[in-house]
């Protein structure tokens, strides 16, 4: 067990501010505290070269689970161990094998080129010289970016500086990685691309990875596991295909109509979700799919007809919404 | 009128710093305290007056600079060096019907009033603690030609600033001319000790510069150190060095601002 | 702690690499250096112009101190003044987890992190102005007194080290309060003064500029052979008490960090 939380809570007190000159004015003088839950009660554990996906919404508390695991915050309660370490001691030996890779902020040091970044983490993080340069070939092959490591990260794209950062981030092998929002801001091609490196990277070291992101394409591709949090608690916790089959008991049948329909047949019709001549969207059932189909067949006069399963953002949303109540 | 609305705003922004500002108070106030605890120990050690000054005088000239230099120093010129010209935000102030002159004016006073008010609050402070070393102002007359000088040492500041700030147009170095202004105005300005004290050579440097304008008399004025035909020649030159400040603004402003749109930074 | 010494060597080359790709900001940062080094020289010269002797040090000796105060400031902006304005700026836009993630003290971490080499032109004005008046004044300066100084100067930039460093960790709590720093430079500035002028004033004065008051002193009067137990003993009992008080008071204060959210 690399990674175990139990009943783990996270609480912040924040100020709050009224708006306006009045409300500026009195902040002068008299400030009112709130407290704010971020995390409330989470456990989970997770094995050596899982790849999970902590999915949920800004705010959800996502980066805040993230954050006390890598000892970066204290729990309020509950107890968090990492590779057999209490994360918030920040021992050496505990943050030479993890990283944590924080959306934009970066590491690389601007003016210069991302190469001199690594020899310096060579020396933080006590890499040998062997290790380093066989890590540094494979990351740099697995992420084509060879061409990049003398060039200033000034004048890198964002795709090309993501990379860096990815390099400076794994130069030390960590047995543990948490990546937040690793994808935010790239281009489709650069998220592919990124995704592919790490799915490879996981598989040829064995690491455990954590992967937060809102973009669902991220996690499906990616992890076998997911976490979905939030306002501050866990909601599921286990196989991304499970998350489907359960909680999405719905299929989505979209339809390509020839003809124009009068609305009130598609509405006796029943089962709808959406309906925009030409396309016509119905949710049904899963054991009910086929039979519905085909009356759609033999009633309609139809140009194209797709069966799939409820899109995963609109099973979550629902998750989210159930959660809420 | 949308100028009280954005200085609101800015006001707004300012207020949610309030620890920020009153670091900002003990650094203004520091400095001036190093001098004038010196000039204390020299005062404890020589006598009582020093070149026609009095401890009492001398306190009260380096209490007035915490306000005077709070209120009357503007740092504009970097907000139009970097952020208008070099980072290109000029754009923006192009596209109004204002002038660039009287747009920055007003980002500027909210500082400015929000500084002088701290600055004022401290010297408050000092008159309850200190009041026996220091001289106010006492007539009207005094008070309204005060007003007048410290006025036209504002916009002499804030000139003068600004066309340091235009300078970007032209120059890539900003910071190394920047940082040289500040050290010749805080030498020039009478912001280390009265210019009355400086050895002769160094007197009449300053006093054929614009610098004295801005803070050394009209601390002198409020000290009501200066009597009636210096008065109206300190306001005559002020008047003078604002014209042509005001000269030197325009012209470098028409320009630069040639240059700026055809090159496009 | 061997391993630390490595580390250094490898943030003074990158250091030294990172000023020779900006070599534009390298010539801009000591000419500014070097222009701030010449007015706080200046400063006390102005204000002396009139005076002969002034709390009884001589004038040239007060400008004495003022060189030996430029080394000092000069030595502390080479090795850390860059840092606690990085610093600042880290805590200003949350990206103090950086710093926490590494493997490494954090306190080294912020402290150590970039080097200033352009502050050495303040040095060496802070030199050529001390050797220059050690000549004209005539002083008979031996090996042991030379050492002694050396070390002291190392006491007064340690001494400042651990002001500077209490004044920051402020930032963990109100990370906004980035012009802390720029205070402190000021506070810096204390030190050019002769103590006995504070001792002239009040003496409840002296005792709250203890600290920072034998920083440049010292030194001096080691250097001209007028130091006495009292001066040593103070100069390296403050450093050392700083150096814990603030060393705990950090610790303190990362217990209390609550990283940025988001």
């Amino acid at each position: 067990m690399v990674i175990s939380v139990s009943n783990l809570s996270k609480h912040y007190s924040v100020y709050k501010k009224e708006p306006g000159l009045i409300g500026s004015l009195k902040s002068l003088v008299n400030r009112k505290y709130e407290t704010v839950k971020a995390v409330e009660d989470i456990s989970f554990e997770i094995e050596e070269g899982e790849f999970v996906g902590f999915i949920g919404p800004n705010g959800a508390g996502k980066t805040t689970t993230l954050k006390c695991l890598s000892g970066l915050l204290y729990p309020t309660s509950g107890k968090v161990k990492v590779l057999g370490y209490f994360p918030f001691d920040r021992k050496t030996s505990f943050l030479k094998q993890i990283s944590l890779v924080l959306g934009q902020k970066n590491q690389l040091w601007w003016d210069l080129p991302a190469m001199e970044t690594f020899l310096l983490n060579k020396e933080i993080y006590e890499i040998e010289e062997k290790q380093f340069n066989e890590t540094l070939e494979d990351l740099v092959t697995l992420l084509d970016a060879k061409q990049f490591l003398n060039i200033p990260v000034r004048k890198l794209s964002l795709g090309q500086r993501m990379k860096m950062e990815l390099i400076a981030a794994l130069i030390h092998r960590p047995k543990v990685l948490f990546l937040d929002e690793p994808t935010i801001g790239l281009d489709v091609v650069m998220q592919k691309k990124i995704r592919e490196f790490l799915k490879n990277y996981n598989s040829k070291y064995k690491s455990t990875i954590i992967l937060t992101s809102h973009y669902m394409d991220d996690v499906e591709e990616l992890c076998k596991r997911v976490i979905i949090i939030n306002y501050g608690r866990l909601l599921y916790d286990g196989g991304f295909e499970d998350l489907i089959k359960k909680h999405s008991p719905l299929k989505q049948i979209t339809v390509v109509l020839d003809k124009e329909v009068d609305e009130k047949k598609i509405n006796e019709f029943g089962n709808l979700y959406k309906y925009n001549y030409p396309e016509w969207v119905l949710r049904v059932r899963r054991e009910d799919t086929n039979k519905v189909a085909s009356e759609i067949l033999k009633i309609f006069s139809v140009e194209d007809i797709n069966i799939e399963d409820q899109e995963i953002d609109s099973v979550i949303r629902d998750l989210f919404i159930k959660a809420g109540k | 009128m949308r100028y009280v609305n954005i200085f609101l705003l800015i006001f707004q922004h300012v207020t949610n710093f309030r620890s920020r500002i009153f670091i900002w108070f003990l650094t203004s106030f520091l400095n001036p305290l190093s001098l004038l605890i010196f000039w204390i120990a020299v005062f404890r050690e020589k006598g009582d007056v020093l070149a026609g000054w009095s401890l009492s005088s001398l306190s009260t000239y380096y209490f007035l600079i915490i306000i005077a230099a709070a209120f009357i120093i503007v740092h504009i010129e970097e907000d139009v060096a970097i952020h208008d010209i070099r980072e290109g935000d000029l754009i923006k102030y192009l596209l109004r019907p204002f002038s660039y002159y009287w747009m920055k004016f007003f980002d500027e006073i909210p500082w400015r009033i929000i500084q002088g008010f701290f600055g004022f609050m401290a010297f408050i402070i000092f008159y309850l603690l200190f009041s026996k070393f220091i001289l106010l102002p006492h007539t009207l007359v005094g008070i309204t030609t005060t007003f007048l000088i410290v006025l036209l040492a504002f916009f002499i500041s804030f000139t003068f600033k600004m066309i340091i700030g235009l300078t970007a147009f032209w120059f890539i170095d900003f910071w190394g001319l920047q940082q040289i202004i500040e050290v010749v105005i805080i030498v020039l300005a009478g912001l280390i000790m009265p210019i009355e004290f400086f050895p002769h050579w160094l007197k009449n440097i300053s006093l054929i510069s614009p610098f004295p304008y801005m803070i050394y008399y009209p601390i002198l004025s409020f000290q009501s150190k200066l009597i009636d035909s210096q008065v109206i020649q300190t306001v005559l030159i002020q008047i003078f060095w604002l014209a042509i400040l005001y000269l030197i603004y325009r012209f470098l402003w028409s320009r630069g601002l040639k240059k700026f749109t055809g090159v496009g930074q | 702690m061997i391993r630390y010494l490595k580390i250094y060597k490898a943030l003074m080359k990158i250091n030294l690499i990172a000023l020779f790709t900006y070599r534009a900001n390298f010539i801009n940062s000591t000419i500014s250096s070097f222009f701030w080094g010449v007015f706080a020289i200046a400063t006390i010269v102005l204000i002396t112009s009139k005076t002969s002797t002034l709390f009884g040090w001589k004038r040239e000796e007060i400008i004495l101190l003022t060189a030996v105060y430029t080394l000092i400031v000069g030595i502390f902006h080479i090795f850390f003044a860059r840092n606690f304005e990085r610093f600042s700026r880290l805590m200003m836009w949350g990206q103090f987890d950086s710093v926490l993630l590494k493997p490494l003290d954090s306190q080294f971490s912020i402290s150590f992190w970039e080097l200033n080499y352009s502050a050495i032109i303040r040095v060496i004005l802070g030199t050529l102005l001390l050797v220059y008046l050690i000549f004209s004044l005539s002083y008979v300066i031996n090996l042991f007194n030379l050492i002694l100084f050396l070390s002291f100067l190392i006491v007064g930039v340690v001494t400042l080290y651990t002001l500077w460093f209490f004044a920051a960790s402020f930032l963990i709590w109100v990370p906004e309060l980035s012009n802390i720093i720029e205070l402190m430079y000021t506070v810096n500035g204390f030190t050019r003064y002769p103590p006995e002028m504070f001792k002239r004033v009040s003496g409840f004065l002296f005792i709250f500029t203890l600290p920072i008051v034998f920083v440049a002193s010292s030194p001096f009067k080691t250097l001209i052979g007028r130091a006495n137990y009292i001066d040593i003993f103070a100069s390296f009992f403050i450093c050392g008490l700083f150096l814990i008080i603030s060393r705990f008071f950090w610790r303190f204060a990362l217990r209390s960090y609550t990283s940025a959210s988001n």
